[in-house]
């Protein structure tokens, strides 16, 4: 059924993200953009000896964006930069854990996208 | 009146159920259901007489020519025209622009097009005044949806070339008054070309009385296949406009040197065209007169009545567009507060409900509503009040599902 990826999780992050807000002084920050609805998320990164020390998002979007994109952050936090590039698109999926049909998948990837941005962008040695 | 009742029966993609729900299709200004004479008229067409059309001398090609003839002539008097003001092109972006690459524009030339347009009205028009130099200016909307009338006026000038301006808003639903509007323009001697995708398919369209010099329209959203759609032209621009594809068909003569033309409609009709697309919208419009133009925008008018009266009623709406239904078409965006319109077009969808989310094509006027994206319910012959009932019922839970 179509309704499975309303998750209580996904709701919940939704409505109160525990990554949400920007970092002054970034070591990398991008932006990225869904022109079928405008949805933005912009991703922002601390790096410590090549380990993401800090990682929160901004923007708006839908339940699907957000809450991924939230998800993304707690994930970032455990990784090393190196392993932050070699993230799919799958293992973002699988992250959510909820059923993604073709038309949402935009969504689903947006913070990753602003992520691989970011890693891209570094305005440091990160 | 018509019996709105039983033409549901003709769209046999309807009676599906969509996860286990009675399809409520509320997307028609998007894409238009087609009924089974539309689709029949087609696989007739290639049953039984398909052949490329004023190529060759055998039966079919003959009897394939007169289908495609006959069903310009149908557009032609649809609209209160003539058959060689009747351009067969893919959709209303291909008929626009058509016309923007058609017309001679220079510099200091001024276009005026509106706040409230599909980007397939403006997009082309930037394009031309970058390539020529011509400057475009752009009538903002007013806070109840309707055209900044005055700003218009003040617009006008002797440097006005054309005035592009949509007959029905697809976000707004607000139907622009086409008529005033050419009249304005026509004191400064500027041409009108009027985007008609979304007003052709709901009211009754007389050319000759707006006045315009183009009106474009698509036939998928008029109960027609997708890959054909109109551009009326006043005969006498067309004759001095270039054409916008060359090669086959449009051609008087050719040497190795150079190349004439043949005069309007086929001058602008180059290569094979759609010819079974313009038989089954020769079909369409056949189902559309028998029912009545006058009596479809009496439906829709009922409809847009009933869903703005019991959609206000929902708690955190916000619905964009004039609230009074005399001057909208069958055309409802709205947002509800703390809900984006991707999560509330998929929870109803879950109940088998289709709108559209999105900006709608028109991101211009998605800024100047402080809206990212919208979501957008809109109607046809084939609904009724009961698909209203069953979107407010959606909402209903997509306020459930989003904790709202």
């Amino acid at each position: 059924m179509t309704l499975d990826i309303y998750a209580e999780e996904i709701i919940d992050r939704f409505k109160s993200p525990h990554n949400f807000g920007k970092i002054d002084k970034a070591d990398a920050q991008a932006m990225d953009y869904n022109p079928a609805c405008g949805d933005e998320v912009e991703i922002f990164l601390k790096v410590k000896d090549g380990k993401i020390s800090d990682v929160r998002f901004a923007g708006r979007g839908c339940a699907i964006s957000q809450a991924a994109s939230d998800i993304l952050c707690d994930c970032a936090k455990t990784k090393t930069v190196a392993e932050l590039k070699n993230m799919r698109d799958e293992d973002m999926i699988n992250l959510l854990g909820v059923k993604i049909t073709g038309t949402r998948l935009k969504c689903a990837l947006l913070g990753l996208w602003a992520l691989r941005g970011a890693l891209k962008n570094g305005n440091r040695n990160i | 009146m018509a019996d709105f009742f039983t033409i549901r029966a003709d769209f046999l993609i309807l009676k599906q159920k969509i996860n286990g729900k009675r399809l409520v299709y509320l997307d028609s200004a998007a894409t238009s259901q087609k009924p089974k004479q539309v689709i029949e008229a087609e696989k007739v067409f290639y049953e039984t007489i398909n052949a490329n059309v004023a190529r060759s001398i055998h039966y079919l090609s003959e009897k394939a020519t007169e289908a495609y003839e006959n069903s310009r002539k149908k557009v032609a008097d649809f609209i209160n025209s003539d058959s060689d003001e009747i351009i067969f092109v893919r959709n209303t972006t291909e008929a626009i622009n058509l016309a923007a690459n058609g017309l001679d524009f220079k510099k200091d030339d001024e276009i005026i097009t509106t706040l409230m347009e599909h980007h397939s009205n403006i997009v082309p028009w930037q394009i031309i005044c970058k390539k020529t130099g011509a400057k475009l200016k752009i009538v903002d909307t007013l806070p109840d949806g309707q055209l900044d009338l005055k700003q218009f006026e003040k617009f006008l000038s002797s440097k006005t070339k054309l005035v592009a301006v949509t007959h029905v808003s697809n976000v707004l639903g607000t139907i622009n008054p086409v008529k005033e509007i050419t009249r304005l323009a026509k004191k400064f001697g500027a041409l009108v070309l009027i985007d008609g995708a979304q007003g052709a398919p709901h009211m009754k369209v007389d050319v000759n009385d707006i006045g315009c010099d183009f009106y474009a329209f698509s036939g998928h959203k008029l109960l027609a296949p997708t890959g054909i759609g109109v551009l009326f032209g006043k005969k006498e621009i067309l004759d001095k406009m270039q054409p916008f594809l060359y090669g086959g068909h449009m051609i008087k003569k050719v040497t190795k040197e150079s190349s004439t033309f043949m005069d309007a409609p086929e001058r602008f009709e180059a290569g094979t065209a759609n010819f079974a697309g313009a038989v089954a919208l020769g079909a369409a419009i056949d189902y559309l007169e028998k029912i009545g133009m006058e009596n479809v925008r009496e439906h829709e008018k009922e409809l847009t009545r009933y869903a703005l009266e019991k959609l206000s009623k929902i708690k955190d709406i916000e619905i964009y567009g004039p609230k009074n239904a005399e001057i909208r078409g069958g055309v409802i965006s709205f947002n509800i507060k703390g809900a984006h319109p991707h999560d509330v077009a998929q929870i109803l969808d879950s109940e088998g409900i289709a709108i559209r989310s999105g900006h709608a094509c028109a991101m211009p006027l998605m800024q100047r509503l402080g809206a990212e994206s919208i979501c957008r319910a809109s109607f046809y012959i084939y609904n009724d009040k009961k698909d209203v009932d069953a979107l407010v019922k959606g909402l209903e839970k997509v306020k459930g599902v989003l904790k709202l």
